[in-house]
């Protein structure tokens, strides 16, 4: 009996070995098993045998690779090639090169967006060492995170923990900054001297020593905003706090720092000043807005834990209403990863969850484009089926042929990159910053990330979308070639239900971009219930102010009315509870002057307005929804209880939007005129004469205040800015589902140019034999509508529900559902479709079978 | 004489020298092996009798021909070897070497009957 020994190793023997030695190896080791399984048996022989083979796996015995073309030569061969069939078959190669390219500009901003949010704040060398003390305190029976800790906790640290290397504490207020005639509100920091030695900021006059005890540094921004040209260095600027006004000199600027800075001074003055300001001392009680130490890198943090248990007692017995229940240092590297997990924290971050998943979806943008361009390959490749039968013929190894397709890829890629980039550059990058809250640059954190980056991309995209159609193209037999037998793959199934994949998440995502861009329209055009048209609003606190500017407002021509009162609607919304008998509920509550309805353009329902002299103090003005809260049928002369007296409904107004994006933009409002000390005073003008008299109330200013900002606000231009959110979003939305649709089209392109050139000859036949032109328009795309029924089936359903959901979270003020937008988007989605297949279709349908058939 | 450095060979390489001067018109893979294990109860890898084998051809100690193909073997040839003057050199001259060395260790170390 002759035993064979097993087959794998025999076989990879026979692969790997030298052809002068692989008789003889092979002869003694069949020789060796068969010994070995008489005297052994079959498991120790089998076990043997695999052993002496790898055994045998020696540089030694490795024969070397068959393919000896030279490869300068051949790869300007390839390279020539490839240019001529990117040429000839442009079409193809045009969409190969924007699918790839739009993935890879997609790819490239992720990763600008990741790389930049994974190095935030890298401007300071010693930010690893850096720690922010913050204070866990125990809320709703849940441990959050603070950042104020006490004042006193860095000095106490710095005296019983002598590894600790300095502590600064910084604090925040505003103020009325002054210089010349240029006066803004500003937010000032307030910081210990040391602050300039932790932190790294760039500074461009004076140096980390220069901030004394009435000095201010200041960023470049402030320089220019408040100094132009002038050189600010030495000039005095004045700050007033309340009512208190400080004087500083200017004694250092700071530099431009990196985009990626998310805590940057923009004016700094010493700690000090906020101490003699708020009368706070430097006890357990009175918090600083963030306390930072730096430790020695030698040291943990966790080494403190002792000393934090102890300060924890000291901060509870000190301050037993505001207890704290543990002490941590995080440090400044890991804060600027917590975005939203501190509270009260001056270290805007970003959570590192959001960042990962950005990065995570241009991977996904990368696959989804290299399978389809797998399709596209392949089916292209069937062109040249008689140059890849040449080649065998003239003796190309099936190496030397996946060689050639690999680096025509790579010269796709090529492309697809350089377009990519700029992509990127142009659109994509600009395009994502519109929503980012951010303005990402187009940089990386250093010049090996961005060498190493584009290189691993290059690889990945190359080898990824090549690897798998340069080796089936080169298993191609010759003879089956020329016999013209090679049809192409089997059923496809993988690249059918990835095409449905990508048709389902195209349908959801233009179904809901198109319901809310629809829903945005209708929020932008929806009537406030009032016309703010010609309205100003100015807050002013201080009524000597206020009176001398609305002095100044009636002298204008322009204005038709003018009006105070305290809180004002929509600018300065006052929610207060209102609670009478049984009613529980929120209202917004306004004390305004008599005409204020009249200035602001309420509309009467019923009853009155205020009037002038009579005797209103105890009167209110209600709108509908306070009626319909109360259960009233006839609401005038009612009365109820409110803000300190027994008050009687006198009129009813209509509803209005107080605000965009409110739990409930539409709320109960009372508005009384018990003559409250007002803090907004309101002008009304025709819509015209608006801009001439903000212009020339703000040349009044001056002289009515000098020391403080003038501020005034187009009631028009209120919810603005939640406009430009929703345009952003808008517009985000528009561009993701675009490019949805266009990679799953490409995909859809790929794969039935793959599936119709399998087909053109029974096509052929079929037309020989008299089938109509319908007929096989019909038969071409049987599959593929299955596969749009079915994405569009569970695609569009899916889109509607999860954007009504959505919407109802973002807008408060929803569109009723209606088709329209459902059926625009299908239309668009289907037409785009219908394009893309009838390119392909056509050729099919046009082809002569004369020529198709001869060519057997 | 192709290799004058002559007797520096390893331990194991001349080990194999010597079997296959032993077996004489016999010695391939398998077979210097075998007698190897049975002789010396060493475990030796075959593959490492190939290395072996290679380089002392290499060295031009022994050369091969070819030969032998049995049923057992799948039809394969046998590659056999024998010893080349070179390698009968090589193979006195290490036991000369050794003889000479032997002979002069004194006869001190042995002498443990006094005790």
């Amino acid at each position: 009996m002759i035993w064979m020994p097993p087959n794998l190793p025999d076989k990879f023997l026979q692969w790997f070995c030298r052809g002068d030695l692989v008789e003889f190896i092979r002869g003694d080791l069949h020789e060796l098993y068969r010994q070995r399984r008489n005297h052994d048996g079959k498991l120790r022989a089998n076990l043997a045998f695999y052993w002496d083979v790898l055994r045998f796996f020696r540089l030694s015995n490795i024969r070397e690779p068959k393919n000896l073309t030279k490869p300068s030569f051949m790869l300007r061969n390839y390279l020539k090639v490839g240019f001529r069939s990117l040429k000839k078959n442009w079409a193809n190669s045009l969409i190969n090169i924007s699918g790839l390219s739009l993935s890879v500009g997609c790819a490239i901003t992720t990763f600008l967006f990741a790389d930049f949010f994974f190095n935030l704040n890298s401007i300071h060398q010693n930010r690893e060492n850096i720690y922010q003390v913050i204070s866990h305190i125990e809320e709703n029976n849940s441990d959050e995170m603070y950042g104020p800790s006490p004042m006193i906790i860095g000095e106490k640290l710095k005296e019983d923990f002598p590894k600790l290397e300095e502590s600064v504490r910084v604090q925040y207020k505003r103020g009325n900054v002054k210089f010349g005639k240029n006066v803004f509100r500003e937010l000032i920091l307030f910081a210990d001297p040391s602050y300039l030695q932790m932190f790294d900021f760039p500074i461009k006059a004076g140096d980390n020593n220069s901030l004394g005890t009435n000095s201010i540094m200041i960023s470049a921004d402030i320089a220019k905003k408040y100094f132009g040209d002038l050189d600010p260095l030495g000039k005095r600027i004045d700050i007033k706090f309340g009512s208190t006004v400080k004087s500083f000199e200017v004694s250092g600027i700071f530099g431009k720092v990196p985009p990626n800075t998310t805590f940057r001074p923009r004016i700094l003055v010493l700690l000090d000043h906020y101490f003699a300001l708020e009368k706070v001392k430097t006890n357990w009680i009175d918090e600083a807005k963030a306390t930072f130490v730096s430790l020695d890198p030698t040291v943990s943090p966790l080494e403190l834990t002792n000393l934090f248990e102890e300060y924890q007692h000291i901060q509870n017995e000190a301050n037993p209403s505001n207890p704290v229940s543990s002490f941590e240092l995080i440090s400044f590297t890991q804060m600027s990863s917590m975005g939203g997990v501190v509270q009260d924290s001056i270290v805007p971050g970003n959570e590192k969850g959001g960042t990962i998943g950005i990065a995570i979806t241009g991977i996904f943008l990368i696959l989804f484009a290299c399978l389809n361009y797998v399709n596209i390959a392949i089916a292209s490749a069937t062109t040249r089926l008689r140059e890849i039968g040449v080649r065998k013929v003239m003796g190309g190894s099936r190496l030397g042929i996946a060689q050639q397709f690999l680096t025509e890829n790579f010269l796709t890629c090529a492309f697809a990159m350089i377009v990519g980039v700029a992509a990127c550059y142009y659109l994509l990058l600009p395009g994502f910053n519109k929503f980012a809250p951010v303005d990402i640059p187009f940089s990386f954190s250093s010049i090996s990330t961005a060498i190493i980056y584009f290189f691993a991309l290059f690889l990945l995209l190359g080898l990824l979308s090549g690897s798998y159609p340069a080796f089936y193209i080169s298993r191609f037999q010759t003879l089956d070639i020329f016999k013209g037998e090679k049809s192409l793959g089997g059923r496809n199934y993988f690249s059918r239900i990835l095409l449905t994949g990508q048709f389902i998440l195209a349908f959801i995502t233009i179904l809901g971009c198109f319901i809310f861009a629809d829903n945005a329209q209708y929020v932008k055009q929806v009537s406030w219930g009032y016309d703010p048209a010609g309205i100003l609003a100015f807050p002013i606190s201080d009524q000597g102010q206020l009176e001398a500017l609305r002095n100044e407002a009636v002298k204008h021509p322009g204005v038709t009315l003018t009006s105070t009162s305290k809180h004002h609607l929509g600018v300065n919304n006052n929610l207060v509870p209102f609670d009478y008998l049984e009613y529980q509920f929120k209202v917004l509550s306004y004390d305004v002057e008599p005409g204020y309805l009249e200035t602001i353009n309420m509309n009467l329902s019923e009853g009155r307005f205020f009037e002038e002299n009579a005797g209103d103090q105890n009167s209110i003005v209600v709108n509908k929804l306070f009626v319909k809260n109360m259960g009233w049928s006839s609401p005038l002369g009612q009365s109820i209880d409110f803000d300190g007296g027994r008050k009687t409904v006198v009129g009813v107004v209509t509803d209005v939007y107080h605000a965009f994006f409110d739990d409930d933009p539409m709320r109960p409002m009372i508005f009384t005129s018990q003559g409250k000390e007002p803090n907004f005073l309101i002008v009304k003008t025709p819509v015209r004469n608006t801009v001439e008299v903000n212009e020339y109330l703000e040349s009044k200013w001056n002289t009515v205040a000098p020391f403080d900002p003038y501020v005034s606000v187009y009631q028009e231009d209120l919810f603005d800015r939640s406009y430009i959110n929703v345009d952003a979003n808008t517009w985000f939305m528009m561009s993701l589902s675009a490019l949805t649709i266009f990679l799953s089209c490409l995909g859809l392109y790929g794969l039935l140019a793959f599936t119709l050139q399998n087909k053109v000859r029974e096509f052929s036949i079929r037309k020989v034999l008299g089938a109509s032109r319908l007929n096989i328009i019909k038969l071409a795309n049987r599959e593929f509508i299955w596969i749009l029924a079915i994405s569009l089936g569970t695609g569009a359903p899916l889109g509607i529900w999860l954007m009504n959901t959505f919407i109802e979270s973002f807008f408060t003020i929803s569109k009723p559902f209606s088709l329209t937008p459902v059926i625009i988007c299908l239309i668009i989605t289907i037409s785009t479709i219908v394009l893309t297949v009838f390119a392909q279709i056509r050729k099919v349908t046009r082809v002569n079978p004369a020529i198709v058939l001869k060519g057997e | 004489m192709g290799n004058t450095k002559g007797g520096n060979i390893g331990e194991f390489e001349e080990l194999v020298l010597l079997v296959v001067g032993t077996l004489n018109e016999n010695a391939y893979g398998v077979s210097v092996r075998n007698f190897i294990i049975e002789e010396t109860g060493r475990k030796v890898n075959i593959s490492a009798i190939h290395e072996v084998l290679k380089r002392l051809e290499r060295k031009e100690y022994i050369r091969s021909k070819v030969g032998g193909a049995t049923e057992e073997r799948g039809g394969r040839r046998k590659k056999f070897f024998h010893l080349t003057a070179d390698g009968k050199a090589v193979l006195d001259h290490s036991r000369e070497l050794r003889n000479g060395l032997y002979n002069r260790i004194p006869q001190v170390g042995f002498n443990f009957s006094g005790l």
